[in-house]
């Protein structure tokens, strides 16, 4: 064969691969998937614990993973056709899909598996150093739990927020640890020759009951003198260390999309924000390789939500947090240029003094504005239906809902408790207001009847007036990924001479933000396919 | 090639077409677990890590078998110093402090500390302290006594002392602190160690710089009280602190130098815009009443200049028998971490405490930065101003 045509070939070779679509169809028979498939066995995995400070650095002065560019903007992914999250190892649909009752909101992940106080518990460790001092201990039934308190100074605070937080994120899909208020006395604690203690240094000496003594001392008790914690159950499964923002583990099998890009992780901004979660890092999260249902994978899970809401665990929340970065340069410019005489919009923010709530707030609260304490690459990687994903779900908690979980704080005072509902209620609006005005905020999308069904969610929730909407229809070539608009088809009826596939585009006063809804006839039905959304 | 483009067609379907969502997924995760590598960390994360895990900064700070390098905390003007510090404070289950140390700067300036604590007595209602300390400073500034004192009137003299002293209290409130004091002060002054300035002893003479020629031992002691409630005592953006001591020196050797001294102190701090901003204020006067026929040596006189007072001016540069500044600043917080700070000082010497107003006060302006870890001021850099030119302080402690 002549060096020619050995090059007109691999030129046809070249060209055949680049002209093959990354998928070849858009749309498969079974989408939208639900839930993923099921895990590939991982046989082994490495505990690794990550660097706090490293990733304070890393993330704080520069961002890893891919980052969004102004000319190519990544869309999410591990999303179905539909822009939703499937059930899988880092995410369950709860509240956002099928309303839950108020009970199931309520009791949010716990099992019904408080420390039991058949018995004593038995300490394990004391740990005196570090933000939050505590206790390990294991129960009569031989469970272990991590036991932590609020500051003297600030009752209720860190131990609700731990609670109430847990609450929350179960409820918005996410995996997290069970969360026990517990209330008890000194009695309570047994000391072994087991029990140890580990110094300012980490080094471990055998404990004596005045350590427990002396940590105790820094305990708030409430009114029947009983001291007040809250008791982490130790999470299930061999603990394989954090998960970070960013790529992937290069151990599971199963995670194959950067956590850059999950919009599990992006539109976890909103959910932060939305409850003051200004401390969500990897070194808050927690890997476990589990057994469930005879598969052995990584489960992914958030933790530690003793920094949300008003507290910072051991203190209040410092007003600037929540509002700007530990470090970053312009507000650190402005701040020296001016002398300190600008005074950011949320330096002046009111706090009532409401020691068990910290400092919380939602007249200053901007949405757009929220800043956790150091950048996080998925949250810095958010688009408009990222935001929207996650702020239609937050509008699915009514008053009466936030409220209820709220009152699961056990507030001594009954202000505290009214404080915190409110400002959740007022920042969910908040929220809505924001996320649903960024896209064109259509939900349950559906023909029924022979006509185009939806709802506009910054309608329904009075975020905005009622409006005229323009639809244009299409039919729709799945292996060619293209449209054909079909001529004078614009209402809402669907048009009786579409094909397997075809598309509704609607539109609102602002011809930017559309949304294509795809159908799909089906077993003599026409069920919805997948969705697109502009901005 | 031929057969290289069959194989590239044949592939095809296994690059681009599934026959389900499900499919791609898992061949995706299938192609992954072919790849699969232990989830490794950087170099550069696994030496951060080792930092916190094995507590590098802790053991640092704290020693190791309670050994650790202490930095500074000689005298205004001594220049950097550090040395070994011995501290435990583990003994007796926290409930026995014991410290030591022998530090030494760049100027040969030298203390060697030793201090046993019981803090916690009565659970935390009682406090003991017992300390000694021997401090060899070669080159103390000295412009001569009172205001008046000539900028080019720089003299030095050497300063060794060795003091015993015992402190016992009661915590009556959470934020008051009540207490004695008892000690044994030896001192002794010396030719100045400074080549570019005269000795003190050759300019200055006994009739204005009491205690220039002999010195003595003191017994000391003394009542104090104390009213703190500063939000964070290391870094405050509330609150107040107010001290108050009355203390009584006793001349042993040459009964001539018996006197009394009133130490007070207010401190305020006015936080605005959620405590992002703080208005500091502190006022301080030291009054000494002497015994009949007796004076304060001037190695016990209160001096007015330096990082702590009057920042524009050199250490030491006024000595007399009675002080008062004033010291304001606003501090601003420009990120987690720094807050910046504008400051005015004014104060003086005097000699009669008739002379306890606001007139003729020395006065400086500057500028500061504040670098703090968790409300706590580590390491502060003030910039003063002053008609006699400007000082640059580098500091590892807060002003107050």
């Amino acid at each position: 064969m002549g060096e020619v045509q050995q090059r007109l070939l691999g030129a046809l070779a070249a060209a055949v691969l680049a002209a093959l679509p990354a998928s070849a169809r858009k749309f498969y028979a079974d989408d939208p998937i639900q839930k993923e498939p099921k895990p590939v066995r991982v046989e082994k995995a490495h505990f690794r614990k990550l660097s706090d400070y490293f990733d304070f650095f890393l993330n704080t002065f520069s961002q890893p993973g891919e980052e969004q560019t102004r000319r190519r903007l990544i869309p999410a992914q591990g999303v179905n056709t539909l822009g939703e999250v499937p059930d899988g190892a880092w995410y369950v649909n709860r509240h956002g899909r099928t309303p839950m009752s108020m009970e199931e909101l309520v009791r949010g992940p716990e099992t019904g598996n408080p420390p039991s106080m058949a018995g004593p518990w038995t300490v394990r460790t004391v740990k005196t150093e570090g933000i939050t001092p505590g206790l390990t201990i294991r129960d009569a039934r031989g469970k272990k739990y991590w036991l932590k308190f609020d500051p003297l100074t600030n009752p209720g605070m860190a131990t609700t927020a731990d609670v109430i937080g847990t609450t929350f994120f179960h409820a918005l899909g996410y995996h997290v640890p069970e969360y026990y208020l517990v209330r008890f006395d000194r009695r309570q604690l047994l000391i072994t020759e087991k029990s140890v203690i580990a110094d300012a240094m980490g080094k471990e000496r055998r404990l004596a009951g005045r350590d427990v003594d002396e940590v105790l001392l820094d305990v708030p008790r409430d009114k029947d003198n009983k001291y007040l914690a809250v008791a982490s159950l130790a999470v299930p499964g061999e603990g394989l260390g954090q998960f970070r923002y960013y790529g992937t583990r290069s151990d599971d099998p199963n995670d194959v999309v950067p956590h850059e890009h999950r919009r599990d992780l992006r539109g976890l901004f909103v959910f932060c924000a939305w409850l003051g979660h200004k401390d969500s890092k990897s070194l808050n999260t927690y890997d476990s390789l589990v057994e469930e249902a005879g598969v052995r994978y990584i489960k992914h899970y958030l933790m530690d939500f003793g920094s949300i809401l008003g507290s910072a665990a051991v203190r209040p929340t410092s007003p600037r947090e929540g509002n700007e970065h530990l470090f970053a340069v312009r507000p650190a410019v402005i701040q020296f240029v001016s002398l300190g005489l600008y005074a950011p919009r949320w330096a002046r923010a009111h706090f009532p003094h409401l020691p068990a709530v910290g400092r919380f707030e939602y007249e200053v609260f901007e949405p757009e504005k929220y800043k956790t304490n150091y950048p996080n690459p998925g949250f810095e990687n958010r688009l408009p239906d990222d935001t929207f994903w996650a702020a239609r779900q937050v509008m699915m908690f009514s008053a009466e809902q936030i409220r209820a979980i709220v009152k699961k704080g056990e507030f001594s005072d009954p202000k505290a408790g009214d404080w915190l509902a409110t400002c959740l209620i007022k920042r969910r609006d908040k929220i809505g207001r924001a996320y649903f005005a960024k896209v064109l905020p259509l939900d349950r999308i559906q023909v029924r009847d022979g006509r185009l069904e939806f709802e506009d969610l910054a309608v329904k929730y009075e975020f905005h007036p009622p409006r005229q909407y323009s639809i244009q229809w299409s039919q729709f070539d799945n292996e060619a990924e293209s449209r054909t608009p079909i001529p004078g088809q614009t209402g809402l009826a669907v048009p009786p001479e579409t094909g397997e596939y075809f598309a509704a585009e609607v539109r609102a006063e602002d011809p930017k933000k559309t949304v294509i809804a795809y159908f799909r006839r089906k077993d003599g039905r026409i069920e919805l396919a997948g969705l697109d959304r502009t901005w | 090639m031929r057969a290289a483009v069959f194989i590239v067609l044949l592939s095809l379907p296994l690059w681009g077409q599934y026959d389900s969502r499900v499919a791609e997924i898992e061949a995706a995760r299938q192609k992954k677990a072919q790849q699969l590598k232990p989830d490794e960390l950087s170099r550069l994360e696994r030496i951060l890590g080792g930092v916190r895990d094995k507590k590098v900064l802790e053991r640092l700070t704290a020693g190791i078998a309670g050994f650790r390098v202490k930095l500074g905390g000689l005298t205004t003007g001594s220049g950097f110093a550090l040395g070994p510090e011995y501290l435990r404070r583990d003994l007796a289950d926290g409930a026995v402090i014991v410290r030591g140390s022998a530090r030494a700067s760049a100027k040969k300036f030298q203390l060697f500390d030793l201090q046993l604590s019981l803090p916690k007595l009565a659970r935390e209602r009682l406090f003991l302290d017992l300390y000694s300390v021997h401090r060899n400073y070669p080159r103390i500034d000295y412009y001569g006594p009172g205001p008046d004192s000539a900028k080019t009137g720089r003299s030095a003299f050497r300063l060794e002392d060795t003091a015993y002293d015992a402190t016992a209290g009661v915590k009556p409130l959470r934020r008051l602190r009540l207490g004695g004091t008892l000690g044994y002060l030896q001192v002794n002054v010396g030719p100045g160690a400074d080549r570019r300035f005269v000795s003190t002893d050759r300019i200055f003479g006994p009739a204005g710089t009491p205690g220039i020629d002999r010195q003595t031992d003191f017994l000391r002691g003394g009542v104090f009280a104390q009213f703190d409630w500063r939000d964070h005592p290391g870094g405050p953006r509330r609150g107040g602190n107010y001290v108050v001591h009355y203390s009584a020196y006793s001349d042993r050797d040459l009964g001539l130098h018996s006197f009394r001294k009133l130490d007070l102190e207010v401190q305020q701090y006015v936080g605005f815009f959620n405590e992002r901003r703080v208005i500091a204020l502190r006022g301080k006067s030291v009054l000494t009443y002497p015994g009949k026929g007796q004076r304060v040596p001037f190695y016990l006189q209160p001096a007015l200049g330096g990082s702590d007072d009057l920042r524009g001016f050199r250490p030491f540069r006024f000595y007399d028998d009675n002080l008062i500044v004033f010291n304001g600043e606003y501090r601003w917080e420009t990120f987690s971490g720094l807050d910046m700070a504008l400051f005015a000082d004014a104060g003086k010497v005097f000699h009669r405490r008739a002379q306890w107003n606001l007139k003729d006060l020395e006065g400086t302006v500057g500028f500061g930065l504040r670098f703090n870890v968790q409300n706590s001021v580590f390491m502060r850099i003030d910039v003063g101003f002053s008609h006699e030119g400007y000082q640059v302080w580098v500091k590892f402690n807060n002003v107050f």
